[in-house]
């Protein structure tokens, strides 16, 4: 099954509730993105400050403060050495002894509270220390590379391959008793773990453009390290700090248990150590042993907590509730069902019903309408979307991003996930309701009936197995045919997308981008799919394989049959290759007609806009104005017939006062 | 307007009229290792690269990806450290003066604009802090007046709102921060500007504003731009000439508008007609083009190759017109062969029989 998953996940269309649908790249970019703060930039909320917002974050913080309080007041909770005798040995926990007494006679509480100040302090110094020396060898390994990397890594790794605990007790045993030596031994054995994260980290970071624009700028060397790359590394040195520290506390408890340390100190290890010592447990004295080495487990427990909030916080991903059942609901909240796009009439004068295209559509999108639910408000990202595809036709849906059209795509597909909710219309697949089909048949409708190609599908093919075996993979698991037919049948598939046999065999890397996206696009269409979407699927190319790949459609279309929604910003590709088109602003069509019309008599002024966008390969070269930043339209009305087929919100006219009007408005808000 | 930017467009007014170049690179060779430790290799990115970028002009380099073009840039950036060939700016040989690190000096004169603005712009620091830091650097602000001034100069001239000042990449659309990039460069008043495919990664609706932008740059103050892109109609829009480039090597280079309209390299014309444009009529062939890329990529089935020429001996440079060159065996200036070059099938035909 974990094969199956993974080609389905290669393909983009999620077969079902099992699998997350592999989206978000290419949900998000179209999603309606929250208002750009445009003239009024809200500052960024402190990394400190979301992490003290966090619940685990708060509850760590407050461990750690409530021991490092009860460690700094412990000589006034507590008066006095706390290794003199003061009652009678080995007594349970009473008024006097709230904690009970050692064997010798001392009190557990002040023996518990005095060792907290010395294992907190060697904690955090050896946190503090490895951390420091982590960071400078990572970044300078990572910054200057070639030699001083190869030094520095050689150095990093041979302290890593040396065994830990062994390393400890040597050197512990050589080296004069005392807190001093724990804390210098610790930082020996704990830096290079550090070192070795943190460079690997600094790696992806000094690859990163903004370190060669520093560069550029004329930025020296000392800087880019600290105030470039550094800042970007917080979260992670933050996160490696605490673990150290547990690292710190543990081993120090570890070594002192074992006798290594300076047994005369006073620490919750040599607790442990002297009540080992004395035979507490022999003898039952639980109290001369439970608090350090609780107080030992709650400090690791809390740095632990605080370690997984950092992670949430800079990863807020982990922070997103379980993925509720993306789906589909009717305003009230309720299932839509079929009936209720029957019912809504107000956009009856939508192309759906005029197309004339085919008899029977082989798509039929009806009122279409999606909310993106917000914590704070609610963005409409599709907006009573209504168009029809017939058989074998090619329906482009251009548009800049964030105008919707992907989020159109995913609707049909039922990708969507939560927040964005479809709650409104109807998408009907040859006569069937796509919004009510149970998983099962959500199933089969996905890649068999409809497949799905989307932008960066070709960097989705599983770097570990061959191309053959992720193409037989998919006949294996739809078709329920033997292997060596399955092998076959990719074989007939690859030579169908004009790629030799033998690539069979080739792993993903073996082959080129273009390559890559013309298998992903034989897979789409392995199972004859009557449509096929295709989201921006040649933005990542160059025109030469942009060209192909087209083609290569063309072609299968002509051998398959299947239908098309395509889409794309580029209104020049799109009206070379689709029948009919719509025009998408701000979830609503704007204009819907045949290619060809379009590109002769476009009506609507963000239609001219958007073609406008592209300078022309002929002709003078004039001054363009494209899409300014600021031109908006709003309020659009249903889509009227201007002629036969040719489908137009209304809109002002002349255009272009009406641009600058709208615009002016605008600023003026 | 500031005493600077008078002294840029004076810049420009007087040395546009000689059409000096600002860059000249000569036979710019860039390997890279690859393969592992045992099997080290070279994989040759550039092969012997002249290039040069006249004052005031926006020179476009097309190509697709993987021809060497951002290599170009970086070598001229001083962010790759080039195998040989001379690298002159501003009549300087700046590989034999600062051999392996660029001065600030150098610096100043030659800038930068990266394709992706989503990872150039570091994410832990405000708008403001690029700008500052590239006119402190440069001295360009000794006062915290002239900083302000500067600042909001600079804001205006790439058309940003002056509030965004406070506000981190990420609160920026694309657009915006490639604004901001652009405003980055222009603080340290550079002569010259690398833009490495500033646009491709923009939405659509904010391309043009941002080649409006460099264009107006070179209007208003004389930077030469070199423009990196594989859009070849952007690159007819803005740049007054094209340097095509193919396998690590210049193809064709010539002005814009001739370049494109009669082609006379095979590689530059298969480009031109992978380019939608409906308003062409009849070029979308796709057999006859499929054909054409299968033979030009080809080294051995290049149908000019059939003579085996290329791979003895490379070819060299032709003038088309003045100012125009290409890069092929088979051309010959102004002779009947430069058309059948381009007629594959034609040629084809003619070698099978």
């Amino acid at each position: 099954m974990s094969v199956t998953e993974s080609t389905s996940a290669s393909l983009g269309a999620a077969p079902g509730a099992g699998s997350r649908p592999k989206v978000p790249r290419d949900l998000t970019p179209d999603a309606p993105a929250p208002a750009r703060p445009s003239g009024r930039p809200t500052p960024r909320r402190g990394f400190l400050r979301s992490l003290l917002r966090n619940r685990k974050a708060t509850l760590g913080v407050g461990i750690l403060l409530l021991f490092g309080a009860l460690a700094l007041l412990a000589p006034l909770l507590v008066p006095g050495d706390p290794t003199v005798i003061t009652g009678s040995g080995s007594q349970a926990p009473s008024a006097a002894h709230l904690l009970g007494t050692t064997a010798k006679g001392q009190d557990v509480l002040a023996l518990t509270l005095w060792g907290a100040r010395s294992s907190l302090a060697v904690g955090f110094l050896v946190g503090l220390a490895a951390t420091l020396v982590g960071v400078t060898v990572g970044l300078a390994a990572a910054y200057f590379g070639k030699v001083t990397d190869d030094v520095l890594s050689l150095v990093t790794n041979v302290f890593l391959l040396l065994p830990g605990l062994p390393l400890l007790v040597v050197l512990a045993a050589f080296l004069p008793p005392g807190a001093g030596t724990v804390v210098v031994v610790l930082i020996v054995t704990g830096w290079a773990g550090a070192a070795r994260v943190l460079r690997s980290l600094a790696l992806s970071i000094r690859a990163k453009d903004f370190v060669a624009a520093a560069t550029v700028t004329g930025e020296g060397s000392g800087w880019i390290m600290f105030r470039e790359i550094l800042p970007n590394m917080a979260s992670i040195v933050m996160s490696t700090f605490l673990g150290v520290v547990i690292f710190g506390i543990g081993s120090q408890a570890g070594l002192e248990f074992l006798g290594l340390g300076d047994v005369s100190v006073v620490s919750w290890g040599t607790n442990l150590y002297w009540a080992s010592n004395d035979g507490a447990l022999m003898v039952g004295a639980w109290w001369a042993f439970l608090p350090s080495g609780l107080c030992i487990a709650l400090v690791a427990f809390a740095l632990s907590l605080l370690n997984y909030a950092v992670d949430e916080v800079t990863n807020p991903r982990l922070r997103v509730p379980r993925r509720r059942r993306a789906g589909v609901h009717a305003p009230g909240g309720g299932t839509v069902v079929s009936g209720v796009a029957d019912a809504a009439t107000s956009n009856a004068t939508s192309p759906a019903s005029a197309t004339g295209h085919s008899p029977t559509p082989v798509l039929e999108v009806r009122d279409l309408t999606v909310e993106y639910r917000g914590e704070n408000r609610t963005v409409v990202g599709a907006d009573r979307v209504s168009f029809t595809i017939g058989e074998g036709e090619v329906f482009g849906l251009a548009g800049e991003s964030g105008c919707g059209k992907s989020t159109v795509a995913h609707a049909i597909m039922r990708l969507l996930r939560a927040p964005a909710v479809i709650t409104d219309g109807s998408v009907r697949f040859c006569g069937r309701d796509v919004l009510a089909m149970p998983d099962d048949e959500l199933r089969s409708f996905r890649w068999r009936d409809v497949a799905m190609v989307f932008q960066s599908a070709m960097n989705s093919l599983n770097p570990v197995m061959t191309i053959g075996d992720q193409i037989a993979d998919v006949y294996t698991t739809h078709e329920r045919v033997s292997r060596s037919e399955a092998l076959r049948r990719a074989g007939d598939l690859l030579e169908l997308v004009k790629i030799e046999r033998s690539r069979l065999r080739a792993y993903p890397h073996q082959l080129s981008g273009g390559m890559r996206q013309r298998v992903v696009i034989a897979m789409a269409v392995a199972l004859r799919p009557r449509l096929l979407i295709m989201d921006e699927p040649t933005t990542a190319l160059d025109v030469v394989v942009q060209q192909e790949i087209m083609a290569q459609i063309a072609d299968l279309r002509r051998e398959l049959g299947f239908a098309v929604l395509f889409i794309t910003h580029d209104m020049s590709l799109m009206i070379e290759l689709s029948d009919r088109m719509a025009v998408m602003y701000g979830g609503r069509f704007v204009e819907s007609a045949p290619a060809a019309t379009i590109l002769a008599e476009p009506r609507h002024p963000y239609t001219r806009a958007l073609m406008n966008a592209f300078p022309p390969l002929t002709g003078p070269r004039t001054e363009l104005r494209g899409l300014a930043d600021g031109v908006r339209f709003t309020d659009i009305g249903d889509l009227v017939e201007v002629v036969g087929g040719h489908w137009v919100a209304p809109h002002d006219e002349p255009d272009d006062d009406r641009h600058d009007q709208l615009r002016d408005e605008e600023a003026s808000e | 307007m500031s005493a600077t930017t008078d002294n840029a467009r004076e810049r420009a007014g007087t040395v546009a009229a000689d059409g000096a170049p600002v860059v000249e690179i000569r036979g710019l060779v860039k390997d890279f290792p690859v393969g592992g430790l045992l099997s080290r290799g070279r994989f040759r990115a550039l092969g012997g690269i002249d290039l040069d970028v006249r004052r005031g002009e926006i020179m476009a380099l097309v190509g697709e990806s993987g021809s060497g073009k951002s290599t170009i840039a970086r070598c001229v950036a001083r962010l790759e450290q080039p195998t040989s060939g001379t690298l002159r700016v501003d009549g300087v040989d700046v590989l034999a003066a600062e051999p392996r690190r660029a001065s600030r000096a150098y610096r100043a004169k030659v800038q930068m604009v990266f394709q992706d603005p989503f990872g150039s712009l570091n994410p832990a620091h405000r708008v403001e802090h690029f700008l500052t830091r590239a006119l402190v650097l440069h001295g360009r602000a000794t006062s915290a007046s002239t900083l302000k001034r500067r600042l909001t100069e600079l804001l205006d001239t790439v058309d940003l709102d002056h509030a965004l000042l406070d506000a981190y990449p990420h609160e920026l659309s694309g657009g915006q921060r490639q604004r901001v990039a652009i405003a980055r460069a222009l603080a340290v008043e550079p002569e010259v500007i690398l833009a490495d495919e500033p646009t491709s990664m923009l939405d659509v609706s904010v391309r043009i504003g941002i080649l409006n932008l460099m264009r107006r740059l070179r209007d208003e103050r004389g930077i030469s731009l070199l423009y990196i892109t594989h859009d070849l109609a952007a690159a007819r829009y803005i740049a007054d000439r094209t340097t095509v480039m193919f396998a690590g090597e210049v193809v064709e280079a010539g002005e814009s508008t001739a370049l494109m309209a009669g082609p006379a390299h095979p590689y530059t014309r298969l480009l031109l007609s992978a380019v939608p444009d409906p308003r062409r009529a009849g070029t979308f062939d796709p057999a006859e083009r499929a054909a054409l890329r299968a033979q030009v990529l080809g080294a051995t089935t290049c149908p000019y190759a059939a003579d085996g020429r290329c791979r003895d001996d490379a070819p060299v440079h032709h003038v088309v017109e003045p100012g125009w060159t290409v890069r092929c065996h088979r051309y010959r200036p102004h002779a009947e062969v430069a058309r059948r070059a381009l007629d594959v099938s034609g040629t084809a035909t003619a070698q099978t029989a």
